[in-house]
């Protein structure tokens, strides 16, 4: 069982995380934007981070920044879930060392859960 | 003497004093009378000696004269013959004085006029001086020489009188030829100059007009003889630097000046560019003795410099904007393909879930209905585009019919507030608002508009007022939030489209965006007016005004 943060400000896709997530066994804390989301990850100290890109208060990329200038929560595997996915913004989020994967909106259920599992394990 | 005069007296001495005898005394008289004679002819011989000396003089110095003479002159008697030439004349000619002497003249070398026609001896200007005994002068004839070639001469023909009578004539002459090139090499300058199509103006040093050609006449308008004596300042346009005084002292110093460019005006007060090319006249020892100008127009040529000036600053201004649309089309799109893809992943998860998994009937209830919100989302920004394509190529039409305002704002409000129950919204309505003459569900559209907005830029639990009032022929709506409300920046360009794209600040708000730019057009196709007051984190007010009656054109009272 592991510790997940979800940073997505539509209330739709909080919901359908929520309700896809549910029947795993992670906790999962969403956020609505990237402030609220580092205050979460700070507190809880989450296996892995799975953010949007556009939010309010801070986005996807701010929070990127935010975890790499803090030394205990750099190391934290950070997943992009982004609508507005190209190939040249995909190669310019892979050069971020903390992105670890990317998640194109819209995404299955199924894509959703392999993610989680990949990241979170279900063994951890 | 022979007059009886007393010369002198006859001495004769003997050696001894004697009484002459009667006979001794006559011979005496006669010796002295023979002794008279001879004295007195003597002195007549020496009298006519000087004449003949003072003669000879005269013929040599004439002779002198007429030889060192460089016009040519020679003489002829009553017949036209010649009697004298001089070595000029003789030069000129080609026949020497031995050749000519007692020939006639007019038959040598007067015989045709210049276009070769023969010059009957009657009509000779020559010899008719010789009937008339008048001076004749004449400008324009032509001589033959021995080889038979002519060449333009001027000559006088003087009578010769001599005893009151007639005896001949005297003609000095002039060969033309150097003088007639001269002055033909002069007429072609002065034609070149009086048919340039550049003006080209002669001034004296002080700037006053000496020539004028036709090419100035057509370049300012005037004719040469208004100007020429006028100073050629009056070319100067008023309101224009005086840069003549300036000019003239360059030129006095001896400086040249090529292609200057300046204004002048015509005698129309039309102003001209034109370019000047400005040299002194020198004389032939080098003597500054006046000024000439070349004009040319260039009004055109600078006019087309300001137009292509013009055309290109135009160009990279339209270039720009070009870009900054294409830019902002490029971004608005991928601004709703977010939207679009965001509205889909409810839509595709939820519909997902309900087939491949088990859930509640209240949970498949949510998830359909959520199903449902993302697909109303989903549509309304594919009205909102189509919406700006109308906008955008001017198709957007009113339907018009009977609205009650106050319900509009009513249902919608109702509507805002089952999506939004945080939100507290308040409603003020002015209850004497007649039904207007409207298109209801395009009102509708600008009242779920901005109410969307007020909540979406509201924290929750914020305060949204509604107010409507009457305002002579129209209706006032006011929507109030509490709301982070709009910087200055943002609000002045609130009502354009793709505002909301353009600043990184605002991006990630939902939606296309487009919503005020047509609740604007929406307004103004009614005939009422839109607008937004605000104070960041103080909330904003937006207000619309809507005639009674949007098929007529109303008058604000």
């Amino acid at each position: 069982m592991a510790k997940i943060v979800f940073c997505e400000d539509d209330p739709m896709v909080q919901k359908l995380v929520r309700l896809t997530l549910r029947s795993t066994p992670h906790d999962i804390y969403v956020a609505g934007n990237g402030a609220e989301g580092l205050v979460l990850i700070e507190r809880e100290l989450p296996q892995v981070v799975f953010t949007d890109i556009s939010m309010p208060e801070l986005d996807g990329l701010q929070l990127i920044q935010k975890l790499q200038a803090r030394a205990h929560l750099k190391h934290i595997p950070v997943v992009v879930v982004t609508a507005s996915v190209q190939p040249h913004q995909m190669e310019e989020l892979y050069r971020q060392a903390a992105v670890a994967d990317i998640l194109a909106k819209p995404f299955s259920v199924h894509e959703l859960r392999a993610k989680v599992d990949q990241f979170a394990g279900t063994n951890s | 003497m022979s007059d009886g005069t007393l010369f002198g007296t006859l001495c004769a001495v003997d050696p001894e004093p004697q009484q002459l005898a009667q006979k001794q005394a006559d011979l005496l008289a006669v010796l002295a009378r023979i002794i008279a004679t001879a004295i007195e002819l003597d002195n007549e011989l020496e009298q006519r000696r000087m004449v003949e000396r003072k003669l000879q003089h005269q013929l040599e110095f004439t002779a002198t004269i007429t030889s060192s003479l460089v016009s040519g002159l020679f003489a002829i008697d009553q017949e036209g013959c010649l009697t004298l030439i001089n070595p000029a004349a003789q030069r000129a000619l080609g026949w020497t004085e031995a050749e000519l002497l007692g020939k006639d003249m007019h038959q040598l070398i007067h015989h045709q006029h210049a276009d070769g026609t023969p010059f009957p001896k009657e009509e000779c200007p020559l010899l008719g001086v010789v009937g008339s005994g008048e001076t004749v002068r004449i400008d324009d004839d032509v001589f033959t020489r021995k080889d038979g070639t002519m060449f333009p001469v001027a000559y006088t023909s003087q009578p010769i009188v001599e005893d009151g009578q007639v005896r001949g004539a005297v003609v000095s002459f002039r060969d033309m030829t150097e003088r007639k090139r001269a002055e033909e090499s002069q007429a072609r300058l002065a034609a070149i100059v009086q048919s340039s199509d550049d003006a080209i103006i002669g001034k004296t040093l002080d700037g006053v007009i000496t020539s004028w050609n036709r090419g100035a006449e057509n370049l300012y308008g005037y004719s040469a003889e208004e100007v020429v004596g006028q100073h050629i300042s009056i070319l100067v346009p008023p309101g224009y630097p005086n840069d003549v005084p300036n000019l003239l002292e360059q030129l006095r110093r001896g400086e040249h000046l090529s292609h200057y460019e300046t204004k002048r005006s015509t005698r129309d007060g039309k102003v001209l560019d034109v370019s000047l090319t400005l040299s002194p006249i020198k004389d032939s020892r080098d003597n500054h003795v006046g000024t000439s100008t070349i004009a040319r127009d260039i009004t055109e040529r600078k006019q087309m410099e300001k137009e292509r000036a013009q055309a290109l600053v135009a160009q990279r201004a339209a270039n720009e904007e070009l870009e900054r649309i294409n830019k902002v089309r490029k971004d608005f799109v991928s601004v709703v393909s977010h939207e679009f893809r965001t509205a889909l992943t409810g839509i595709q998860g939820f519909s997902q879930m309900m087939r491949d998994e088990d859930f509640r009937v209240e949970e498949m209830t949510e998830m359909a209905s959520d199903i449902y919100e993302d697909a109303t989302r989903l549509n309304r920004m594919i009205s909102e585009m189509l919406d700006l394509d109308r906008m955008e190529s001017g198709r957007m039409t009113l339907n018009l019919g009977e609205v009650d305002l106050n319900e509009v704002l009513v249902r919608t409000t109702d509507q805002i507030r089952s999506n939004a129950p945080g939100h507290r919204i308040r409603l003020q309505l002015d209850e004497g608002i007649p039904e207007l003459l409207a298109d209801r569900d395009k009102l509708t559209q600008v009242v779920t508009n901005l109410l969307t907005n007020a909540v979406k830029y509201s924290p929750e639990g914020g305060e949204i007022t509604i107010h409507s009032h009457l305002e002579g022929g129209f209706v006032h709506v006011r929507v109030t939030d509490e709301g982070i409300g709009i910087r200055p920046e943002v609000l002045e360009k609130l009502f354009e489209p793709y505002t909301r794209v353009e600043s990184q600040a605002t991006r990630y708000i939902q939606g296309t965006g487009l919503g005020l730019a047509i609740s604007r057009q929406i307004v103004i196709l009614h005939g009422g007016e839109i607008w937004a007051e605000s104070e960041p984190g103080a909330g904003s007010i937006f207000h619309f005004t809507i005639p009674l009656d949007a098929s007529r054109p109303v008058t604000d009272s």
